[in-house]
């Protein structure tokens, strides 16, 4: 069985599902990309935002979210970052 | 304060200042790489990591700068000697201890700052003040370590993959070391021995920094 999706797991699995639609989506297309709960998504989306890793923009269509560059380097990073958190016994407890 | 002085064997001063030097090397090298995977992911715990990593690093340039000091001076005068030995001392316990806490602090994952601002009080006081500082600083680094290499043994059995065994490892022969620098007091071959065993220690670490960036 696949084990629990860390917090830096399920922001890299948002900010790539962002990418993947051209660096912008909808938050209903968001939580369906990223397998999260209502509740969970907008906590997440907190903390993306804190984090300077997205930015929430206004559309004719509604709300959306668009990928920042640093939320870019993060997923480009990301595989090194794990590596690192995992050996060095950093993750976060779920 | 009352302190105890030991000495390596001299032919040994100067192969400890390289290996003092080389272990700076590795513990700058892991903490830049956790402050900067800090700025990407702005995960805190990456930087408090890297703080403890850079506190441990300071201790060795300390120690090696000051064994440096200790074999280049030629009028080196009892006095002297002795207030690099408190030196020496001071920096020792204060930056190794500062960044053993930070670590078992990111390890136990402390809920009561309270309570453990209370064990770091205890652990410091009684460091500085006692008899027998050297052995004293050993022996409180060995039981943090202890913990340290619990720690790393079970992030090893929840997820057993080579670099968590590389860093449980690595912890461990630290132990190992420090245990022996406790009884160096006795027998300056002892001090030899643990150098090599945080030599072997510290070369892990620095596999599991090239294996964090290979592809």
């Amino acid at each position: 069985m696949k084990q629990k999706r860390d917090r830096l797991e399920i922001f890299h699995d948002m900010l790539v599902a962002i990418n993947d639609k051209n660096g912008r989506i909808k938050p209903t297309h968001l939580m369906y990309k990223s397998n999260l709960s209502h509740n969970m998504l907008n906590e997440y989306v907190m903390e993306l935002i804190k984090r300077k890793f997205v930015e929430e923009i206004e559309t004719p269509n509604g709300k959306s979210y668009r990928i920042t560059k640093a939320g870019l380097e993060y997923i480009e990073k990301y595989s090194s970052i794990i590596k690192f958190v995992d050996s060095f016994g950093l993750e976060d407890e779920e | 304060m009352a302190v105890t002085y030991y000495f390596a064997p001299p032919w040994f001063i100067n192969i400890g200042i390289i290996f003092e030097a080389l272990f700076a090397i590795v513990l700058i090298a892991i903490s830049i790489t956790a402050y900067k995977f800090y700025r990407v992911s702005r995960q805190e715990k990456l930087k408090l990591f890297s703080a403890a990593f850079g506190s441990l690093a300071l201790y060795y340039i300390i120690k090696s700068l000051i064994n440096a000091d200790l074999l280049t001076s030629n009028n080196l005068t009892r006095d002297k000697l002795l207030d690099l030995g408190q030196l020496t001392l001071v920096a020792h316990i204060f930056f190794m201890l500062a960044g053993l806490i930070i670590l078992l602090y990111l390890s136990l994952k402390v809920k009561n700052n309270r309570l453990f601002s209370l064990l770091i009080i205890i652990i410091f006081v009684t460091a500085f003040t006692s008899r027998n500082n050297v052995i004293i600083f050993h022996v409180i680094s060995t039981i943090l370590l202890s913990f340290l290499s619990l720690h790393y043994y079970e992030s090893y059995k929840k997820k057993p993959h080579k670099n968590n065994l590389i860093v449980f490892i690595a912890f461990l022969l630290l132990l190992l070391a420090n245990l022996d620098f406790i009884f160096s007091y006795y027998s300056p071959i002892l001090f030899v021995i643990g150098h090599f065993i945080e030599f072997i220690s510290y070369l892990l670490f620095l596999i599991n920094l090239i294996n964090i960036f290979k592809k």
